[in-house]
């Protein structure tokens, strides 16, 4: 499912939308875990068109956290017989759903406090050349939230976004 | 937690269209009145110029 089925673009494309009065535009805002680690930048924004509010975070990943992840790799091969490799080249993006920030507009600083740095070392990273789909969502939201499941979980449409991960409010 | 909406930009055209008709207004009413300004002092000249040489 392309991400325009989904109305989801990104801030950028969009050249008649801007960020609302009154909210603020994070675009090259740094990005921290709970304890104050660098996750990395905000590169861009996605938006929902039909529900004309930001979704989800693109933040580029902090070189030293793909290092580390790339440790992990390498560690787990030599301990697990040759798994598979976790990321190619070029991966260093991640996708951050909004309801999981707090944003700081003194400091200019967002922090993601529910989700630790382990965890977005764990998670999959997608190159921002392609798009991702519905299945890479799913699967950032359950290495986020291994936890929870809700409804609407398996839904295709905007339906998906109506979920507290989302959810600013 | 966060939330960031986003609105429609508003559209640019209007100013332009204000901005041109504000700088016409501003030629018609201070240009136009310069340029007669000239012609007159150009008739005095020519006038006292004349008056020189009948003497």
């Amino acid at each position: 499912m392309e991400n325009k089925d989904k109305n989801l673009y990104r801030l950028d494309e969009l050249t008649d939308y801007k960020v609302a009065s009154n909210y603020s535009d994070v675009r090259g805002w740094k990005i921290v875990d709970a304890d104050n680690r660098t996750i990395g930048k905000i590169d861009n924004l996605w938006v929902n068109k039909d529900m004309q509010r930001v979704v989800y975070l693109d933040v580029k990943v902090d070189k030293a956290l793909i290092d580390d992840s790339r440790n992990e790799v390498h560690d787990t091969i030599a301990h697990e017989n040759g798994r598979e490799f976790l990321y190619k080249e070029g991966d260093s993006h991640l996708i951050i759903p909004i309801g999981s920030v707090n944003i700081n507009k003194d400091t200019k600083i967002v922090m993601a406090n529910g989700i630790s740095y382990d965890t977005f070392r764990r998670t999959g990273r997608y190159n921002i050349q392609d798009n991702f789909d519905r299945n890479y969502e799913r699967s950032i939201l359950r290495s986020y939230y291994p936890d929870d499941v809700q409804s609407g979980f398996e839904s295709n449409d905007d339906a998906f976004y109506k979920r507290r991960e989302f959810d600013g409010r | 937690m966060a939330e960031i909406k986003i609105e429609k930009k508003r559209p640019v055209w209007p100013w332009i269209v204000a901005v041109l008709l504000i700088a016409g207004l501003v030629y018609y009413v201070f240009l136009k009145d310069d340029q007669v300004q000239n012609v007159n002092t150009v008739e005095i000249e020519n006038t006292t110029t004349t008056d020189t040489i009948v003497e």
